[in-house]
């Protein structure tokens, strides 16, 4: 079942079962806010079913788009290694049904089991490899673009 | 400067005890540079990370007909380079000294060694390593956000 989210690509059956104990199926109506920037990190989502948009505020007002996530992908992850705040804002776009795990529950899960703590890492730095490059192609592309444009 | 005080130090093995650096020390390799010399540049192929022991190093991107736009800029007990050795792809930027430096570097598969799964600590760094880089992820943004702001503003 959780397989299918990259955090928890190739853990054993046993390890699949430690996590999917864990977590419960959340609903959220279309236009619904789940979570929003400074708010505490509590939990990880991983979303089932529909669409969810991540933005945040530029100077207090207007929405910066950031990425829009659905079924198979999951969000909230960032915060919940590093015990900080929110970073972003997330929105449900459409109706979403999403599994949640208690950031409580994660390290508990982590301080637990000393090999799985590795694969999860491992898979975790390998994504945040992914977007550090997204991000940076981003970037040198709206410095490439829009300020030569000006 | 000693090998193993700069490794020690630095951000990349935070949380590990000192008696793991002698086992590591002959990986890395010390490097003087000199301040406006170039590290790596933007599309190279990525053979090394580095350490910054002493001194100050600048990220930055070259934009044509502009100029350069910094992107960050390290100083002691940080680490740059990481994103080639870890996913094989090229340099995303240059990085350049910016006062004579003296760094640690180490190759990719011996790096690659150390944070396997059977290496000692090997979770540790790989957490070091996700904690920075989530960091650089936000700082990029938040960057791209005031620039955004200030040119929508004019």
């Amino acid at each position: 079942m959780i397989e299918k989210y990259y955090l928890f690509a190739e853990l054993s059956e046993e390890e699949s079962e430690e996590i999917e104990k864990r977590l419960f199926l959340k609903h959220y109506d279309k236009d619904t806010i789940i979570f929003e920037e400074d708010d505490v990190v509590d939990s990880i989502y991983f979303i089932e079913e529909g669409e969810v948009e991540i933005y945040k505020y530029v100077d207090g007002k207007k929405q910066q788009h950031i990425i829009d996530l659905s079924d198979g992908e999951f969000f909230g992850e960032i915060g919940a290694l590093n015990s900080s705040k929110r970073f972003a804002n997330a929105k449900a776009k459409t109706d979403v049904q999403a599994l949640v795990l208690l950031k409580s529950d994660f390290e508990r899960i982590l301080k637990k089991d000393e090999d799985l703590k590795y694969k999860i890492y491992k898979n975790f730095l390998d994504e945040m490899i992914k977007r550090l490059r997204l991000s940076d192609n981003k970037f040198k592309k709206f410095f490439r673009t829009v300020l030569r444009g000006n | 400067m000693e090998k193993i005080e700069i490794l020690k130090d630095n951000f990349l093995f935070k949380n590990i005890p000192v008696s793991y650096f002698p086992k590591i020390t002959s990986l890395f390799k010390k490097l003087d540079v000199k301040e406006d010399n170039k590290l790596f540049e933007e599309g190279d192929k990525g053979d090394y990370l580095y350490l910054i022991g002493k001194g100050k190093v600048s990220i930055i991107i070259n934009i044509e007909d502009i100029g350069q736009e910094g992107i960050a800029v390290l100083t002691a007990n940080e680490f740059f380079g990481e994103m080639s050795i870890l996913d094989g792809g090229r340099r995303s930027a240059t990085a350049i000294a910016r006062k004579d430096s003296f760094l640690l570097r180490i190759g990719r598969e011996d790096f690659l060694n150390l944070i396997d799964k059977n290496s000692e600590y090997s979770t540790v760094i790989l957490r070091n390593l996700v904690e920075k880089i989530s960091k650089r992820i936000r700082d990029t943004s938040e960057k791209l956000n005031s620039f955004y702001l200030m040119n929508m503003e004019g």
